[in-house]
């Protein structure tokens, strides 16, 4: 018997016999970069490994780490897709680039990640907001290795994960604009501390991130009287009556 | 087969005169008004009895020294016609073309003067003696018309005489009299089945259609025509509908509906996109549309992008659109990309009651810890208020805004309803 093909029919005994081993895609595939040096650097590999599932605990900074992920695969040609279990996502600051998906409720999310992944089509793929447990997970563990994405999922199960990461922000690590008394106005940056773990694999890193406000602005609409200031509900139950 | 009509008695002019006539007897006509003779079509039919229905035509309008030469092959043909003028009816048999030519003098397939010039010094004097020739020394000796005027001698004659028949576009309509449609359910019933049909019939023919045009037939006798046109072509069902079902929420009709025809306008090859080779997503991009439409058609308008407005409450800023299949499939190669991560809000989609314990700070009580579930939560570090008010007329709202760092060093945005004096957890920067 050949070596061409007897690497084959190996492959098939071994399907066979072992129907939920998944194949070892690490160092052989090339991984997902997200972009970010000091991240990319302690994960395996240099970015989030295809076909696999990493799970990120998210206990702060998730959200600003992973969107930048995706908007990264989405500049260099490949599909990043964001499902929004909660729809928690606020479009003034949502960028172009990655699909956002807002389904309407938790099952809808494990489909519309079950199906993104299958397509094949998207090199990243991020759940948040609906936590699949036992048999869900190994059913889009399964997905993400037929398609070839990698698939994040933001959740504390961290069964048939490949890469597990965790991300907190530093409470004391806030860098604040002061206002004239002194206080602390406006939250400038922040330092997000993420370490990932895997089979043999334990790295941490830690980073600043820019903390983006959004413009808070007071009626559009002329002539009210001004209510700053205001703690009872009196002046909004005068304003009524006139 | 080619039936080639000529007379010498024909001038230019009136050969669109005659054309028509022949056109009453003959399904395709061609007019060759160099050579002053018309081609007819006799393809599939009795040449004889076309032929006699010509001659009738021709007849009528005082045509009547017309000669017809009859073969599959055009030269063969033509050469019947113009050169048999004794016979008025011609019929080269299949295969023995090229020996009808043979006899023919070489001067019958009109070569030009310095050519002519050259088959005399060479001895060529008909058809058969130039196409026994082999192709090599014809176009050595007599160059590229040479060769033309050998493949003509050799009964080869690739001339498109009749432009091919176009197809008919698929179409599909359905017309009621009983009553009139207004229920825009029973409108998309309809047109669910035309569309059907009409992506069948592409499907069948390898096309895609580029645009489609919906007419709506209307009770006081009018109708209404609206063109739907996606980004890219295709015969997809389920695209098309997608399609006509967002134009239908737009379309506004001036009365009931008796009628709904469904008629494409343009159509494509079934070929793919060229593609750019550094698009890395392009290979994909045919099955994550399909995805993608079919994720839309499951769960309704769940690929979405922002549409952001200037409202003063954040939560009422923005409202979500559908994106397309196309769109969202396409891979976007966005420029000059920003990949450092920020920290920015998270909304809930509806605000948490809290209970918060505050202290006095000049002018407002400045939140210092907050009750979420069954945890009090110790708030580290708070920036504020920014307050905001506004809408006089419909729900007035007052608020007091705060940016709380909590002791787990999470930024949350919390709120007092300056109104009702209740606090609320709004989102936190992820």
């Amino acid at each position: 018997m050949s070596a061409s093909s007897a690497l084959p029919d190996l492959r098939s005994l071994l399907e066979q016999r072992f129907p939920d081993a998944t194949p070892v895609t690490h160092r052989t595939a090339d991984p997902v970069a997200t972009g970010i040096q000091l991240l990319d650097g302690i994960l395996p590999n240099g970015g989030l490994p295809r076909g696999r599932l990493t799970v990120w605990m998210p206990q702060g900074g998730a959200t600003a780490i992973l969107r930048a992920a995706c908007i990264s695969v989405a500049s260099t040609g490949e599909r990043s897709a964001w499902i929004d279990g909660l729809g928690t996502i606020t479009g003034q600051f949502w960028d172009e680039g990655p699909v956002l998906v807002r389904p309407a409720n938790r099952r809808n999310s494990l489909r519309a990640a079950e199906e993104l992944m299958r397509c094949g089509g998207f090199a990243l793929i991020v759940l948040t907001g609906s936590e699949p447990a036992g048999t869900e997970m190994v059913r889009l563990s399964r997905s993400a290795r037929e398609g070839g994405a990698a698939f994040v999922a933001l959740t504390t199960h961290t069964s048939m994960a490949s890469v597990r990461v965790v991300s907190r922000i530093m409470p004391h690590s806030y860098v604040w604009q002061r206002s004239p008394f002194g206080d602390p106005a406006e939250a400038c940056s922040a330092s997000v501390s993420v370490r990932a773990n895997s089979l043999g694999w334990n790295r941490k890193t830690e980073f600043r991130v820019p903390i983006i406000q959004h413009d808070v602005r007071s009626s559009l609409e002329g002539g009210l009287p001004d209510r700053r200031g205001l703690r009872t509900a009196d002046v909004l139950r005068n304003a009524g009556k006139d | 087969m080619f039936i080639c009509i000529y007379s010498p008695d024909w001038g230019a002019s009136s050969l669109e005169h005659l054309a028509m006539a022949v056109l009453r007897a003959a399904p395709r006509v061609t007019l060759d008004a160099g050579k002053g003779q018309i081609w007819a079509d006799g393809k599939s039919l009795q040449v004889e009895l076309i032929c006699h229905k010509l001659k009738t035509e021709l007849e009528q309008l005082g045509a009547i020294n017309t000669s017809f030469g009859i073969s599959a092959i055009a030269i063969a043909s033509e050469i019947a016609a113009r050169e048999n003028l004794a016979d008025p009816l011609t019929i080269v048999d299949k295969g023995d073309e090229r020996k009808f030519l043979s006899q023919h003098a070489i001067a019958v397939l009109r070569p030009s003067p310095p050519l002519m010039n050259l088959f005399d010094g060479v001895g060529i004097e008909t058809c058969g003696d130039l196409a026994v020739l082999e192709q090599e020394s014809v176009e050595v000796r007599f160059g590229a018309e040479g060769v033309h005027l050998w493949r003509l001698a050799r009964a080869d004659d690739n001339r498109l005489i009749f432009a091919p028949m176009p197809r008919s576009r698929p179409q599909a309509s359905m017309d009621w009299v009983d009553y009139t449609l207004r229920n825009p359910e029973r409108l998309v019933f309809v047109i669910n089945g035309l569309v059907d049909n009409v992506s069948a019939a592409l499907e069948s023919q390898g096309l895609c259609a580029r645009e489609m045009t919906l007419v709506f037939s209307l009770a006081n006798r009018t109708s209404y025509e609206h063109l739907v046109r996606p980004s890219r072509s295709t015969s997809s069902r389920k695209a098309w509908m997608r399609l006509i079902r967002s134009h239908l929420d737009r379309i506004e009709l001036a009365d009931g509906v008796t009628g709904i025809a469904l008629r494409v306008e343009s159509v494509t090859g079934e070929v793919e996109r060229q593609g750019d080779i550094f698009d890395r997503g392009f290979a994909t991009a045919r099955a994550t549309e399909e995805t993608v439409a079919q994720l839309l058609d499951d769960q309704g308008a769940v690929i979405v992008v922002p549409s952001n407005n200037a409202h003063p409450l954040l939560e009422k800023r923005t409202t979500w659109q559908m994106q397309e299949p196309a769109h969202a499939a396409r891979a976007h190669m966005v420029k000059e990309t920003r990949v450092d991560p920020q920290l920015t809000l998270q909304l809930f989609a509806e605000p948490h009651r809290i209970i918060v314990k505050t202290v006095r700070r000049r002018d407002h009580d400045l939140p210092v810890r907050y009750r979420d579930n069954d945890a009090w939560i110790l708030i580290e570090t708070a920036a504020g208020p920014d307050r905001v008010s506004g809408e006089q007329w419909e729900k007035p709202f007052a608020r007091e805004y705060f940016r709380c760092v909590t002791e787990d060093g999470t930024l949350v945005w919390i709120y007092r309803e300056a109104g009702s004096g209740q606090w609320f957890l709004q989102g936190w920067w992820d």
